[in-house]
């Protein structure tokens, strides 16, 4: 892997026609513009690895279950949480 | 694990060019296993071994409001101003087996347009969405 260090500003060309600018630095985050021609592909890597992590197995399906009841369950206590617009308060 | 898939025409939910990592997404079904409520099931059409866990946003976060970017309104066939029609919006599930956590995906829901069924990974670009919302509280 080649190893490059920028300043916030400088950028990196990839071939003749991408250009990688390090455009700012914030609680740990780096801030890239990537000017690429149209026809070039730019794919955020960690939605595909959460997207293929989340491809259910055979070993889940217990897991999905158990997670299915605890929705259920949090729904049903939020919906109780609710004040019933049909309820009129008692009358003093 | 599912061998075989077989699905009516109107069913079928076209996500063009599939989901990011997962083109076998191209084609896909929501299922509904009883025992699995509210969580559905994307199934993929070209690969019966492929099956994304996704709920309802409304299911995790009531107030969730997803934005479309432009591009996401083309690609969804949506006008580009004026009244859309309410789209389905799902949240990918993430289940860790080695923490034993289960996490969804608020930055990228899947939007799926309810007449013509062409759905999207709509990225909420600028949003405090999380990418991985760890479900702990559940």
């Amino acid at each position: 892997m080649l190893v490059l260090q920028r300043r916030v500003g400088e950028s990196i060309l990839l071939g003749s026609e991408i250009e990688v600018r390090i455009l700012g630095l914030r609680n740990g985050q780096v801030k890239i513009g990537v000017i690429a021609p149209k026809h070039v592909e730019i794919r955020r890597n960690e939605l595909e690895e959460i997207n293929r992590r989340a491809v259910v197995g055979d070993w889940r399906t217990s897991s999905l279950a158990a997670l299915a009841q605890r929705l259920k369950n949090a729904g049903r206590a939020e919906a109780d949480s609710k004040p019933d617009p049909e309820k009129r308060p008692a009358e003093p | 694990m599912i061998e075989s898939v077989e699905a009516p025409p109107e069913s079928v939910i076209t996500i063009p060019n599939g989901l990011p990592g997962l083109p076998q997404m191209e084609r896909s079904v929501l299922l509904r296993p009883e025992d699995l409520d509210p969580i559905l099931l994307l199934q993929s059409l070209s690969d019966a071994s492929v099956s994304l866990p996704v709920v309802p946003a409304r299911a995790i976060s009531p107030d969730y409001h997803p934005t479309l970017a432009p591009e996401d309104r083309r690609a969804l066939g949506l006008p580009e101003d004026g009244p859309s029609p309410e789209l389905l919006e799902l949240v990918v599930l993430v289940l860790d087996s080695q923490e034993g956590v289960a996490a969804c995906n608020l930055f990228a829901p899947i939007l799926v347009h309810p007449l013509t069924r062409i759905g999207r990974q709509c990225l909420q670009l600028g949003s405090d969405y999380p990418s991985l919302l760890r479900l702990e509280g559940l």
